[in-house]
């Protein structure tokens, strides 16, 4: 822990003495001291913890479909040679098109709600995570799937013990990408939607020309993808790896 | 892959193509079947739609949007919005590059310098993009300017994280061994360390890409009067859904060409050339 | 860690987040829609046996000075005496959100001006039913538009020719682009001896203020709000007439053919409500404070003062030119394609019936010219209406 976060405290030192000499004009940068402030009064009036909870409300919705949609389908794409060939190009195009796209047309669909925002998000997640999970089955190494065979198991009992376990890893990186992509869809959604949110937040105290609010907002949605990314999602997948075991020619960053 | 299975054929019942042929064949039978999906979907939208009867409001025909991209080239719009979104992010990618790789480099060289740097990078990667909409509007209003600085941002940290871990990863035998031959620290950036960051520096510039080219349509959106981004949500506003799929398809077309014919297979040369496997951050 | 405590981790953090949402948290991401004080009922009276049984109707609206009858109708109780029982619902972001919605028949009616031209035009079948602002005396109306300017902007209210070269901020597509264009034209201007940047309403003071922009040509109550909240800056131009500000009371063909006795109800109230802002400016403002969050007393007491000159319910033959009018300017912008007959979407019998029954409501609005005066089988001729109506 302390090494996460330690070396923040020079980078805080470092923004401070910037701050305190004026480098940058008052109403444009803003100190640590000034942002702690603010952070701890929106909290106070209880405004943080509500956009915090409407933001998450919003993701954990998008997410929870995204993974009940994308798991099994990735799935059952990845088991089947023709329904590969037949959607591989198709999730490859989709997956192109920028989630944050989607946006005009479900807002004439749904209007300017949670669905719209919650189809968005699903999006975002779905098509990484059924092209990391059929990559990652087919990356499951043939012999172990015909060893398997050959000590008499059943076509399903390859599947729940030898290629779930092996495109494990590949499902946790298709989450940790499909994750990335997602939260950044719902700032820009929140901010282009604007009714409540972190991303309305920040946006709502830049057209008050308030900085320090934009300062909050971007640290707080920082800390907590940092934290969940570093503690959480990179970890898992890491892990993911040692435990079955499996090669990945590609490295995780630390 | 199809393809491949009758070749061999070929060359076992003695006929031997000639290599370019093979090559070609295998290129044209990969072409199609990337194209069957597509084609099958475009039928399926088509039926979907008639048999459907919904309005050209909330779902258009796939005729509506072929017009619409028509009229749109035909009045220069179509060039006009994609020009622009390409050069924003153009621009923002190749400062990107310019002022990370160096940097990111420098800061790989030390020891010190990575440890330092590592966790506010990672920390600044995690923000990159979108999140600087509206700092970046405050500082720089609405526009250009802006567009790029959020192309700019997205790219600069994932590549500079990704180049500095990059040249982390060299072994130290490699470094040492130049070192010993006297190699001037300049030569030692260009000639050891960039190549051997190679991969890692082409992997961060995927990702921040990626990241980049969804803070541009988010961008354009919010901030500018030209673009893909601004041409899908004006089109929203008179329900012209047929302008929307356009410019969605466009904005695919368009990062689907740019990851998989550009970017994908610089990854995979450099890997080869270098052998090194590339990081993801 | 190992990684099952690094799970215990991961649940307890998902435990503590889960609290944090159930703790913080409205329902989803709606807007605060209820005034902070509510005066009037609403819309929940029960029924006294001798009356007849309230119609149910959902009416919507966007958040806006000139929008705000139907919530005053709310408040006042206008809807009660119509026998009618109403639901607003949550103020849409922009009148293509409210017409979508009229589209899935999530609401019964709702008010909206040039957005339905797009919507027409993509075959929605609307029914223009009367007015929440706009003129049926005469044609150009546009007291609610302004220009506002950044002290350092160099133009001269005295002298718009000062506009070239300038910076601009508009709605690109939507009816201040076309006010804009209007003024440039009496200055001898075209729309390409100006910028025009295009910058959402809220987001205008944030670009007068950084310079972005020198000038904004926004509805109320933007430029008034601008103008306060940011130094320097001064009125530049204000209505003038340069278009017919457009905003009407909409229905579906389909729902105003089944419902007719309710739409006149509506419009009875609607009609009534206005009657009531024209005569109560203050008490207006008031209810604007209540129904648009953050908005100051003072900008919604200035703006209300222009809103009630373009408060006329009324349908004349100068409606159906102001239409066509500003739909032949929009098709000629290429905003959209191609026009549409007013003929085919006004529909004027209903206020038409209320003004002959409830003539008090009218009394104190101008008059309209004996040439433009309507009846319900109406058909709009170009020519005739703009030899009958005043510009």
């Amino acid at each position: 822990m302390v090494r996460t976060f330690g070396p923040f405290v020079p980078v805080v030192l470092v923004w401070w003495v910037i701050a305190e000499a004026e480098v940058f004009p008052p109403d444009l940068f803003v100190g640590p001291g000034t942002v702690l402030a603010e952070f701890r009064e929106l909290i106070a009036k209880g405004i943080l913890p509500a956009y915090l909870s409407d933001s998450f409300t919003r993701l954990w919705t998008g997410v929870l479909f995204g993974l009940l949609i994308g798991i099994p389908a990735g799935f059952i794409v990845a088991m089947s040679r023709w329904a590969r060939r037949l959607t591989w190009p198709l999730l490859l195009f989709f997956q192109a098109i920028a989630d944050i796209a989607w946006l005009p047309i479900v807002i004439v669909w749904f209007g300017f709600s949670l669905t719209a925002v919650t189809f968005v998000i699903v999006y975002t997640i779905v098509f990484p995570l059924m092209i990391s999970i059929v990559s990652g089955v087919e990356e499951v190494p043939k012999d172990l799937v015909q060893a398997a065979r050959s000590l008499g198991a059943g076509r399903f009992r390859v599947f729940t013990d030898v290629i779930v376990p092996g495109a494990l890893p590949a499902v946790a990186t298709g989450i940790r990408t499909g994750l990335g992509y997602g939260w950044r869809a719902l700032i820009a959604a929140e901010i282009i939607v604007g009714t409540s949110g972190i991303g309305f937040m920040m946006f709502d105290a830049r057209r008050a020309g308030v900085v320090t609010g934009v300062f909050v907002g971007m640290i707080v949605l920082g800390i907590l993808w940092y934290a969940l990314d570093a503690l959480i999602l990179a970890p898992f997948e890491r892990g993911t790896i040692e435990r079955w075991g499996m090669v990945r020619t590609a490295e995780v960053g630390r | 892959m199809p393809g491949l299975t009758s070749t061999e054929d070929a060359l076992s019942s003695g006929i031997r193509p000639s290599r370019r042929g093979r090559n070609l064949s295998r290129r044209l039978g990969a072409a199609f079947w990337f194209a069957v999906p597509f084609v099958a979907l475009a039928i399926t939208w088509a039926v979907v739609v008639e048999v459907t009867g919904v309005e050209a409001r909330t779902f258009p025909q796939i005729t509506d949007v072929v017009r619409a991209f028509g009229e749109m080239w035909t009045s220069g719009e179509y060039l006009r919005h994609t020009g622009a979104s390409l050069r924003r992010v153009v621009l923002g990618a190749l400062i990107g590059i310019l002022t990370a790789v160096p940097f990111g480099i420098l800061l790989g060289s030390s020891r010190w310098a990575s440890v330092f740097f590592a966790p506010l990078l990672r920390f600044s990667v995690a923000l990159a993009g979108i999140a600087w909409i509206p700092l970046a509007t405050l500082w720089l209003g609405f526009g250009e300017r802006a567009v790029i600085f959020i192309v700019w941002n997205a790219t600069f940290f994932a590549l500079t994280y990704n180049a500095m871990l990059g040249v982390q990863r060299i072994p130290t035998q490699l470094l040492q061994a130049a070192r010993s031959m006297g190699t001037s620290r300049p030569r030692m950036f260009v000639e050891v360390m960039l190549p051997g960051a190679l991969p890692s520096i082409v992997t961060g510039l995927r990702v921040g890409l990626g990241y980049g080219w969804r803070g541009l349509v988010a961008a354009e959106i919010i901030a500018t009067s030209a673009g893909l981004g601004y041409s899908i949500f004006l089109a929203q506003k008179f329900f012209r859904t047929d302008i929307i799929i356009v410019g969605m398809i466009t904005i695919g077309l368009l990062w689907l060409v740019t990851d998989r014919a550009l970017l994908a297979p610089l990854e995979r040369r450099t890997v080869e050339r270098w052998g090194m496997k590339a990081v993801i951050s | 860690m190992s990684l099952s405590s690094r799970l215990r981790v991961v649940v307890a953090c998902g435990a503590a987040l889960s609290v944090l949402v159930a703790c913080g948290g409205d329902d989803d991401d709606a807007p605060e829609t209820e005034p902070t004080q509510a005066e009037g009922t609403e819309g929940e009276a029960e029924p006294s046996p001798e009356l007849p049984e309230l119609t149910e109707v959902t009416i919507g609206y966007v958040s806006a000075v000139d929008q705000m009858g139907a919530a005053v109708a709310l408040d006042l109780g206008f809807y009660d005496e119509a026998n009618l029982d109403v639901e607003l619902a949550q103020p849409f972001p922009t009148g293509v959100d409210a017409l979508a919605a009229l589209d899935a028949g999530e609401v019964d009616i709702v008010q909206v001006g040039t957005p339905s031209f797009g919507a027409v035009l993509q075959g929605m079948d609307l029914v223009y039913l009367g007015n929440y602002s706009g003129s049926s005396s005469q044609l150009g109306i546009d007291e609610t538009m302004a220009m506002v300017a950044s002290q350092d902007s160099g133009i001269d209210p005295d002298d718009l020719s000062t506009l070239e070269g300038k910076r601009i901020g508009v709605s690109i597509g939507s009816i201040n682009q076309l006010y804009l264009l209007g003024v440039l034209e009496e200055a001898g201007l075209g729309p390409d001896d100006v910028e025009m940047v295009n910058t959402a309403p809220p987001d205008m003071a944030a670009a007068v203020e950084t310079g972005g922009v020198d000038a904004a040509v926004i509805w109320d109550p933007w430029p008034i709000t601008i103008r306060e909240t940011v130094d320097g800056v001064y009125d530049v131009i204000r209505g003038g007439g340069y278009i017919a500000y457009i905003g009407y009371i909409v229905s579906t063909r389909e729902y105003v053919e089944n419902n007719p006795e309710a739409i006149e109800a509506v419009l009875t109230a609607r009609a009534a409500a206005d009657h009531w802002m024209r005569q109560n400016p203050d008490e207006a403002s008031d209810v604007v404070v209540r129904w648009i969050p953050g908005t100051e007393l003072e900008v919604a007491q200035e703006a209300m003062q222009y809103n009630i000159i373009q408060l006329d319910p009324r349908f004349s033959a100068c409606n159906y030119l102001a239409l066509d009018t500003m739909l032949q300017l929009f098709a000629d912008m290429e905003v959209v394609e191609g026009t549409y007959d007013p003929n085919d979407h006004f529909m004027p019998g209903p206020i038409l019936s209320v003004m002959e029954n409830n003539p008090e409501l009218f009394e104190d609005l101008p008059e309209i010219p004996e040439p433009a005066v309507i009846t319900p089988d109406y058909v709009f001729e170009r020519g005739e209406a703009q030899a009958a109506c005043p510009a």
